[in-house]
């Protein structure tokens, strides 16, 4: 089977729009496809990972919980944007996974070194 | 001969991705590349809306790209979660949930989001159309 | 890679987001309200140029913003198949919106 290495980024905060569950759902299928998947989060897209929301505030599944089954799915490669977390007070402990936290230079480099960049 | 894969994610009127996405797409089989497969997703699946009514003087983007499919095999893939939740049934979710017969255009189909994977694995190029 | 923004530079954070991870072999394509960050002598194309020098525009978009005296006319334009054959140039292309 053909596999190209897919690098999904996320732009976008939760619960405010749809797209960082739409991101979640394309990275599954990436997986279930058995497709190398990585995944990388920029500007508001670091808030998808913020271990602190409780989305049943506002009637919804919590978006962090539904992130925390990307293992389960062998999505372990997780990207984050320095810059980024620290513009929003964040840093990698209070994030819900692991994930490796970089600088824009490293960050320009993915977008060299995956064959298909998918951005929600 | 570049065989493309297309992503469209915003609705017709509200955004301009679904008719960029179409002139870009008419643009391609003019010039003899090819377009395998169109995947609608987010608010994109409203393109595929039969009873969407456009503003007099205008054509239905739906019939639009219809057209366009069924001149140059092109499968028009809307993903179906996204359509049922926003209210776009075919035929058989029509039924499987009692709303009536469906309203998908002619010519678009719902399906998974592996037949979007499938397209990026298959296609020289993938191109988003953001909303 | 050919990074393709839709959005306007003054009301969304798309452009600045992509030249946050751009480098000097990038191709930056400003269609639809991306086509505002072109406006000659304006602040977010020395940005852009900061960053490299391969800027397209979509002729298009431009005329239909009214936009076609105010681009600076060194910014390359292009019509759908020159979108088109960008797409086919690059490895890849990846949307900013």
């Amino acid at each position: 089977m053909i596999k190209k290495s897919f690098l999904i980024v996320c732009r976008r905060a939760p619960y405010g729009e749809s797209y960082a569950r739409e991101a979640l759902d394309v990275a599954l299928a990436c997986a279930a496809f058995d497709q190398p998947v990585a995944m990388l989060f920029l500007g508001d897209g670091v808030l998808q990972l913020s271990a602190a929301q409780h989305g049943a505030a506002i009637g919804q599944k919590s978006h962090a919980t539904q992130l925390s089954a990307l293992p389960l799915y062998d999505i372990e490669t997780l990207y984050v944007d320095a810059q980024a977390l620290q513009a929003r007070q964040l840093d990698s402990t209070d994030l819900v996974l692991p994930v490796q936290v970089l600088a824009a230079a490293e960050i320009s480099a993915l977008f060299a070194t995956h064959d298909i960049v998918l951005g929600f | 001969m570049t065989t493309f894969a297309l992503m469209v994610l915003g609705a017709p009127l509200s955004t301009q991705s679904a008719h960029t996405a179409l002139a870009f797409a008419q643009a391609a089989v003019s010039a003899g590349h090819r377009i395998m497969r169109v995947f609608f997703y987010h608010d994109g699946v409203y393109c595929a809306n039969a009873l969407a009514i456009p503003p007099t003087g205008e054509t239905s983007i739906a019939a639009r790209w219809s057209e366009l499919a069924q001149a140059q095999q092109i499968d028009l893939v809307v993903c179906v979660a996204s359509a049922v939740k926003r209210g776009l049934l075919d035929s058989d979710e029509a039924k499987r949930h009692q709303k009536g017969t469906g309203n998908i255009q002619p010519g678009f189909e719902l399906s998974g989001l592996g037949q979007w994977v499938e397209a990026c694995l298959l296609a020289d190029r993938v191109v988003t159309f953001g909303a | 890679m050919l990074h393709i923004v839709n959005r306007s530079p003054f009301s969304h954070s798309s452009l600045a987001e992509c030249l946050s991870v751009c480098n000097s072999q990038a191709s930056i394509l400003l269609i639809e309200d991306g086509v505002y960050a072109a406006l000659s002598d304006g602040e977010w194309l020395a940005r852009i140029r900061e960053k490299t020098a391969r800027v397209y525009v979509l002729d298009a978009d431009v005329a239909a913003r009214g936009l076609n005296a105010k681009i600076a006319t060194d910014i390359a334009r292009v019509d759908y198949t020159g979108f088109v054959q960008l797409c086919c140039e690059h490895p890849g292309t990846h949307s900013w919106y």
